[in-house]
């Protein structure tokens, strides 16, 4: 790091760390809802399917939302 | 006879414990006789429920079953004493009473009133002036799992926070709060309204679908990495002295051989020094570290749920 920089923050080091787990957390959450609700509604794999789906967009937007929320504060903070 | 036994002991320990809250009310009053004669029915009822399981247990076994479950129940009620203990532990050298507060702060309250401080500069810094409010939720979790993390690191104790069942608590009460803190700020339709968030009509529906799934993630996310972290450590250093061989090496170079002194000697000797100055320090860093990530965390998810009610 070059002298005049600053790392990240506590807090925002807090929300770097928590990304990578929210992605698995957010897929998990996705198929368990799509596997139960397809076991529930003896739907085939379909559910569980659309539940995967689900699951990988919303791991896609947190990530993307976390990442954007850090840069704002990031350019504000400049 | 396991039952024979576990009824002698009981009856020995209600005697002693007895006679211990006999004494502590003449020494100390009577709120220090409730103190030991509560503290004394707890542990005989632990005792009890332990005795009984690890009873029935044995009779399964001996009996052709396979009694998994049983001993299943038997960790549990481990986890449940040692995370009370936890509990105790962070009374001790938390608690305004356990502290002695003062006026003029000494000793421990001097620390306490630091570690506090930093609690309410980080709820200022995250959630703003009426963060404070939250303070005894945040500091309660943050020193029960700093205390439970620690403990890990005392040979003979467990960290209840090295198990699922403890942490996913944790987590919930963070979810239930600050789903109860947001609803109760901005009414149930427009903290629901929220979760569709500022996307075209069309969206909408999607939206809330994938902000469900993300709101239920955060606590599983949350119990995960705590889990994760600090069983990853107990890992680690079971590893490196069952796997790697320590015992072995340790055991060669007691044996007296000559390759044992030359070979074995060092390589134990290398392996404690490693765990002693890098595992360890590692351990406690993690220890710190990960109650800090769990606060924040915690932190974060009340702002949002309380931030919201002032945008719209």
């Amino acid at each position: 790091m070059a002298p005049g920089e600053r790392g990240p923050s506590q807090g925002q080091t807090a929300q770097l760390v928590s990304l990578g787990t929210m992605l698995f957390a957010c897929v998990a959450v996705g198929l368990a809802g799509g596997y139960f609700a397809d076991r529930w509604l003896g739907t085939g794999p379909w559910l569980l399917l659309i539940g995967l789906g689900f699951g990988i967009v919303a791991a896609a937007v947190n990530f993307y939302r976390t990442i954007k929320t850090l840069n704002e504060q990031d350019r504000d903070d400049r | 006879m396991i039952a024979d036994l576990a009824a002698r002991v009981t009856w020995t320990g209600g005697a002693i414990v007895a006679a211990m809250t006999v004494g502590a009310g003449w020494l100390y009053g009577s709120a220090a006789a409730a103190g030991v004669g509560g503290g004394g029915a707890i542990a005989l009822l632990n005792f009890r429920w332990l005795a009984r399981d690890v009873s029935r247990a044995t009779a399964l076994i001996a009996g052709g079953g396979s009694g998994v479950g049983r001993i299943g129940r038997i960790g549990l009620r481990q986890l449940v004493t040692f995370g009370a203990l936890g509990l105790l532990i962070a009374q001790g050298w938390a608690h305004p009473v356990g502290v002695r507060v003062a006026l003029v702060p000494t000793g421990s309250q001097n620390f306490m009133e630091m570690v506090l401080d930093q609690f309410v500069k980080e709820l200022d810094e995250t959630i703003g002036h009426e963060g404070r409010g939250y303070l005894p939720l945040i500091a309660t979790l943050g020193l029960f799992i700093l205390t439970s993390n620690l403990m890990g690191l005392i040979p003979g104790l467990v960290a209840p926070t090295a198990n699922l069942n403890t942490t996913a608590a944790c987590a919930l009460i963070v979810f239930i709060t600050y789903h109860v803190i947001g609803v109760r700020k901005q009414g149930f339709i427009a903290y629901m309204k929220h979760f569709a968030g500022p996307v075209p009509t069309v969206l909408k529906p999607l939206m809330f679908v994938i902000e469900i799934i993300s709101h239920c993630a955060r606590p599983l996310s949350l119990s995960l990495r705590l889990f994760g972290n600090m069983m990853a450590g107990h890992i680690l250093l079971a590893i490196f002295f069952f796997m790697m061989g320590f015992d072995g090496m340790l055991g060669w170079a007691l044996s007296g051989s000559l390759g044992g002194i030359v070979v074995g000697a060092p390589a134990a000797a290398i392996m404690v020094v490693f765990v002693v100055g890098f595992l360890l320090p590692l351990k406690i860093l993690v220890a710190f570290i990960q109650t800090f990530i769990f606060c924040k965390l915690a932190m974060l998810y009340i702002a949002a749920a309380v931030e919201e009610a002032e945008h719209h």
